[in-house]
């Protein structure tokens, strides 16, 4: 439910850059995803291949890359991963950390079939 | 072959919530935005707020809900500008979209306010993941809910920069220790302010009204 909407803008988002740069078929859609967010790639994913059964996007992949969180520390400078969401500086105890990574939906990259490829597709039909 | 794109999949909405920014900005309008699950008490602080007079800040009130104009009506005892926004009556958005709150300020004449009071559709989850164009993000959680919601919902906690306690006049009848619900809100969010209140007893709804009021003066002036 709460991935269907955004599921749908990362669609409306690719449809429209195909529409911009004129690609008629994408082969898959590379979207980084911060562990920082609500979103579950597995939900994502799944939408993905429903809402776009009806579109130029039928068939293609969602590949989903997802990017770890991570800060620094506005105390003492120090680059900081995090595993869990407990900001606190391991090095100097500030809590004053700033996040640098982790909240990203970005659609990356569009993979497109090269004209070899198309071709033998379309003579398979 | 791979294009590189890197495009923001929601740049649409946030385009909007800038220019939502933008407006408010122009015309000297303060805005919070009120998040926090369904019945932790979002409503009753704000009338709480509205009954306390915000200091004579010309303020409108958001009600954001996916059904019903309940909370609306509730408020229609105060004399103030009051839109609501319903996401979709069978169970639309599960957070106030920028698009729809752009909609409903259109009902305001901003240059006749100083405070824009928005109530996010209640859920603990989405309404943190995005941008509506507002200053201060306020999560409300009540006492009944757990000391351990912070750790459980991190991003709402993170993103906020005051969380309002409610219903700490339950704390006695409830197994819950405010201390450690202070802990956990610390773990995920160590700047963020804490105010700790009671809808029903009106404990902590002054400090509440002072950081609002000194906020919005020192934004808008």
């Amino acid at each position: 439910m709460h991935e269907l909407s955004v599921t749908q803008r990362i669609v409306d988002s690719v449809l429209e850059e195909m529409d911009e740069r004129g690609l008629e078929r994408i082969g898959a859609v590379h979207l980084k995803l911060g562990r920082m967010t609500t979103f579950v790639p597995d939900c994502v994913k799944f939408y993905y291949e429903v809402l776009t059964a009806d579109t130029p996007l039928a068939g293609s992949e969602l590949v989903i890359e997802e990017i770890n969180v991570t800060g620094r520390c506005n105390n003492c400078g120090a680059e900081l991963e995090f595993d869990e969401p407990f900001f606190v500086c391991p090095e100097c105890g500030s809590v004053d950390i700033e996040i640098l990574s982790g909240r990203e939906i970005l659609i990356d990259a569009l993979e497109v079939p090269d004209e070899r490829e198309v071709g033998i597709g379309d003579k398979g039909r | 072959m791979e294009i590189k794109v890197v495009k923001k999949a929601l740049a649409a909405g946030e385009a909007v919530a800038g220019e939502i920014r933008e407006k408010l900005a122009e015309n000297g309008v303060y805005m919070v935005n009120f998040m926090g699950s369904p019945g932790s008490g979002k409503t009753a602080v704000v009338e709480r707020l509205l009954e306390s007079g915000l200091g004579g800040l010309r303020t409108a009130v958001v009600e954001g809900d996916i059904a019903t104009t309940a909370d609306a009506e509730r408020l229609a005892r105060f004399d103030i500008p009051i839109v609501q926004v319903n996401t979709e009556p069978f169970g639309g958005d599960c957070h106030m979209p920028p698009n729809l709150l752009a909609s409903g300020l259109e009902d305001f004449d901003l240059s006749a306010l100083d405070l824009v009071v928005v109530e996010n559709v209640g859920n603990l989850v989405c309404p943190a993941e995005f941008d509506i164009g507002e200053n201060l993000k306020v999560v409300v959680i009540s006492v009944a809910e757990g000391e351990d919601k912070p750790l459980k919902y991190p991003l709402m906690f993170r993103e906020s920069g005051l969380c309002v306690v409610t219903k700490t006049d339950l704390v006695g009848a409830l197994d819950f220790e405010l201390g450690r619900l202070r802990e956990n809100i610390s773990r995920v969010n160590g700047t963020i302010s804490i105010i700790e209140t009671s809808a029903r007893t009106g404990t902590g709804i002054d400090e509440l009204e002072g950081f609002l009021i000194s906020r919005t003066g020192e934004t808008i002036t």
